[in-house]
């Protein structure tokens, strides 16, 4: 769908000729995410402030053009891909920190400020900001809010929805809310938790205030080997039981491991079935004793080792692993597919097992690095892009993962989002009348389906989608 | 009052409801009533709907930390269960001995230990509740981590049954602290408590509470002038860390910590009995306006001090209203949280801010409503008056 000359021009005329991308060669960029699917905008637009998104939101509105908001595109599963091409509104200009307001614990952001950038600007006073999912380099603030990213950190200190206390946000229709504030306890419905995971489909996210926290005095940070994967799943189960805490339960099976050993030497042994990687944070007495509780259940469990990072330097070398999985697996398979199941935590080992059992069956093999202390399940599924069949064959055996989630009491997606990835089984999860709730909750914020159209509801169960599936209501 | 319908079951719960609203009666939600002095008024109402006899355990994991149970559950019989487990839900709202699971969820009541684990919005994973249409909605999960769908439970926190019938509610539960102390410093001034608080906000130590409780709120529990009570939770290593670093402080543990902590939970309600022409106002603040918040406050109050919420406790509605008009003119939020009946009929409870897109804000809260209740049935005006 091009779009007329003219919206293009008024664009320009409030943005700047610089802040407006609509030569097809310029828009490129924009039609992928992190995820699998991708699909080419109209245009792309760069707004600077408030003002701006809503001079955006206006026109595309008198002009019929849907929108889609962008942060860093390391969305997972095609959120901000504009499935109805439309307006692309990406914030990466609006990436001020506004506000650092230690005595309250409070930080006051744009939303492209990037995750990391938060903890930076608050660490030279001790403090941190708590979500940090792994892609927190690169993604944004923004983008964490619509998905309600987690990390491996979120176990102990919770997911970004409780860490977000107020919001500035722009409706499809152009008005300005805000939500929330510094202060806690305001009356009135929960807006703010309302919109934090709705996926940039029901209004534009351009301020938040987030909670900081003070940094731990101690942490303590370990690797457990085990000689087989269900013993490593067993683990967390028994951590949990113990009521022990750590504040991150890290897992990689063994093909997982080699292949980041290969590119990131952490030190990782290169036999094993499984690590753990384990992180305790809190008063000194508290992580000493801990570290050494953690230890008795990863050896009770059948873990065959058991190391502590001595110093710093090993600390991070021990994470760096964890961290730079995603490009380590990107050497050997330029393609995967990342699953984002979620199972209770007694669960683990069977997820694991049947995990493994669906890759034998299709022929793919599934490797499984993941947020294991909550359940939170990552199988990477490689496939071929080249070979006929190969992705689809990829995506059904992500499908059969799913499947088996729910089957445990479990849910189809705990950080990435449903986005246009996971949209039918949002069916296998939740019942008609549960989906009908969202559709219409969704509705009330953007009545004419022009934010994010596609997204989240199966089709045919979501906005206006009956009569003419994923587009905007013209 | 009329006499209320008590389904047994969700789904009758859902017909009920489905059934008045299809004949246009006003409908009124309650637990176990311990609320009805709280918020909004509730008025007469053509039907009355009790959740008293939705009281079973639906699904208890010890070991995965999580739990669902009907919302006409007593709060006191769940913590009771999870206690056998060593577990516990944490949150330590006033009338936690009389109220009902969902009557603490709608009314978002949280207490001191707000400071360690959240509040409601922190501990519940997914619940299911019936909408005037007489459908169920579940939304969330059973597990701890779930970001399919939108998380309609956030909506429903803090309704005050305005929206629809909460039928179930599913909370992540924490294991009960191994021991737990109570350091209470008594500071002569206002600005003393208030320079001890800077100095635990830049220390290592977590409280996991930490309230400020004026010389007349805590005069009936034997200390003299403001005194600061942090409660710290962890093993005997831990304890004695806190030992060392506060021992100026008195401490209190075993049965008197427990009821010091009971007679600040309940704060509100003893207030209530005592002065049934009473009220309770709740404001809240930046920690560093709360100095000013505070400031020459003579009334009984207690803080949640590291996290900005007071609830200041006076003897009738003219002592409030100069305090609410002091509130709004600078701006601090502030609600009636109890009051009289009448005074809760004929005043204004909630101090909607001005600014434009405040007011956007709550105008989507009023469209938010006629998605559930077109009509204006359910529960009318107990949120705060307005809704
Ligand atoms: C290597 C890698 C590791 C990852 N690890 C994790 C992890 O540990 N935990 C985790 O949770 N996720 C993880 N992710 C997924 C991804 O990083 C998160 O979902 C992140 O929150 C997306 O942020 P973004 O800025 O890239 O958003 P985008 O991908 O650009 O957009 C995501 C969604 O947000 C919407 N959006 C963006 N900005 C706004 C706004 N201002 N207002 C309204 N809507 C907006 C978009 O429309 C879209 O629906 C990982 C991704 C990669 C590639």
């Amino acid at each position: 769908m091009p779009l007329t000359k003219t919206l293009i021009e008024q664009f320009e005329a409030q943005l700047g000729k610089g802040a407006v991308l609509w030569r097809p060669e310029d828009l490129t960029l924009y039609e992928y995410d992190g995820g699998v699917d991708k699909a080419r905008p109209a245009a792309v637009v760069f707004p600077r402030t408030t003002e701006d998104v809503v001079f955006i939101v206006l026109k595309a509105r008198e002009a019929r053009v849907p929108i889609v908001g962008r942060g860093a595109g390391t969305g997972l599963s095609g959120g901000s891909i504009p499935r109805d091409n439309g307006v692309v509104i990406s914030f990466s200009r609006m990436n001020r920190i506004l506000e650092i307001d230690i005595e309250n614990e409070r930080a006051i952001v744009q939303p492209g400020v990037v995750n990391l950038d938060v903890t930076q600007a608050v660490k030279s006073y001790g403090y941190f900001y708590a979500p940090d999912p792994s892609s927190a380099r690169a993604c944004t603030i923004g983008g964490n809010v619509a998905e309600n990213a987690g990390g491996p950190h979120t176990l102990a200190y919770g997911v970004t929805t409780n860490h977000v206390v107020s919001l500035e946000a722009v409706l499809p229709d152009g008005s300005v809310m805000r939500l929330g504030r510094k202060e806690l306890d305001l009356p009135g419905y929960d807006l703010t938790g309302l919109l934090t995971g709705s996926e940039g489909t029901m209004a534009l996210v351009t301020e938040i205030g987030l909670r900081l926290m003070r940094q731990p005095e101690a942490v303590k940070t370990m690797l457990a080997v085990y000689g087989a994967a269900e013993c490593a799943g067993d683990t967390v189960g028994e951590l949990t039981a113990r009521s022990l805490l750590p504040v991150a339960v890290e897992m990689l099976d063994g093909p997982m491991l080699r292949m980041v050993e290969e590119a990131t030497h952490a030190g990782y042994p290169m036999d094993a079935a499984a690590v753990l990687l384990i992180e305790v944070e809190g008063l000194k007495e508290e992580v000493e004793e801990q570290t050494a509780q953690i230890d008795k259940v990863c050896l009770h469990c059948g873990a065959t080792e058991f190391r502590i990072a001595k110093t710093e330097e090993e600390r991070a070398l021990l994470w760096k692993g964890r961290k730079n999985a995603f490009g380590a697996i990107g050497r050997i398979t330029p393609t995967y597919y990342v699953q984002d199941g979620v199972v209770p935590r007694t669960q683990i080992a069977p997820t694991l097992k049947a995990i493994a059992a669906i890759g034998e069956r299709r022929g793919i093999a599934i490797s499984n690095i993941f947020h294991a202390g909550d359940g939170n399940m990552h199988p990477i599924i490689p496939f071929d892009p080249r070979k006929e069949g190969d992705l689809r064959n990829a995506q059904l055996a992500g499908e059969e993962i799913l499947d088996f989630c729910i089957s445990v009491g479990g849910s189809i997606t705990g950080e990435h989002g449903v986005g246009m990835e996971k949209m039918e089984l949002m069916a296998h999860q939740f019942d008609d009348d549960s989906l009908d709730m969202i559709r219409r909750i969704k509705m009330a914020f953007d009545p004419h389906c022009s934010l994010n159209p596609g997204k989240v509801l199966p089709t045919g169960k979501g906005c206006l989608e009956i009569r003419q599936p994923a587009k905007m209501e013209l | 009052m009329t006499q209320p319908l008590a389904p047994a079951t969700p789904e009758d719960l859902a017909t009920i409801l489905a059934e008045a609203a299809f004949r246009n009666k006003s409908i009124s939600l309650l637990g176990f009533d311990s609320k009805l002095a709280m918020a909004g008024p509730a008025v007469q109402t053509d039907v009355v709907v009790s959740t008293r006899c939705l009281g079973r355990v639906l699904r208890y994991e010890p070991k995965d930390l999580t739990l669902s149970v009907e919302s006409g559950m007593p709060f006191a019989s769940v913590q009771a269960l999870l206690a056998q487990h060593g577990q516990m839900i944490a949150l330590d709202p006033p009338h936690a001995d009389c109220a009902s699971v969902g009557g603490i969820i709608a009314s978002n009541s949280s207490g001191p230990l707000r400071l360690g684990y959240g509040t409601a919005r922190d501990q519940v994973i997914g619940m299911t509740f019936a909408t005037l249409e007489g459908k169920l909605v579940r939304t969330g999960g059973m597990v701890v981590k779930n970001v399919a769908g939108l998380d309609i439970a956030k909506l429903m926190i803090g309704s005050f049954g305005t929206l629809a019938a909460i039928a179930s509610v599913n909370f992540r539960v924490h294991s009960k602290p191994a021991h737990t102390a109570t350091f209470v410093f008594e500071m002569p001034t206002l600005e003393a408590a208030l320079r001890l608080r800077r100095e635990i906000l830049g220390g290592p130590l977590h409280p996991i509470a930490a309230d400020l409780l004026s010389p007349s709120a805590v005069a009936g529990l034997g200390f003299r002038g403001f005194a600061i009570a942090l409660r710290s939770a962890g093993s005997e290593a831990v304890l004695s860390r806190y030992r060392s670093a506060w021992h100026q402080a008195e401490i209190i543990e075993d049965a008197a910590e427990e009821e010091f902590w009971r007679s600040v939970r309940e704060f509100s309600p003893d207030h209530m009995r005592r002065f049934p022409e009473g009220c309770v106002i709740r404001v809240s603040s930046s920690l560093e306006a709360m100095a000013e918040v505070l400031r020459d406050l003579q009334e009984a109050y207690v803080s949640r001090l590291l996290n900005g919420v007071t609830f200041i406790a006076v003897s009738n509605w003219a002592q409030a209203a100069p305090l609410l008009t002091r509130f709004a003119q600078h701006s601090w939020p502030a609600v009636v949280e109890y009051a009289p009946h009448e005074i809760r009929s004929e005043q204004t409870l909630w101090f909607v801010p001005e600014t434009e897109a405040e007011q956007n804000a709550f105008r989507m809260m009023k469209k938010l409503k006629a998605v559930f209740d077109p009509q204006h049935l359910l529960n009318r005006n107990r949120l705060y008056g307005r809704i």
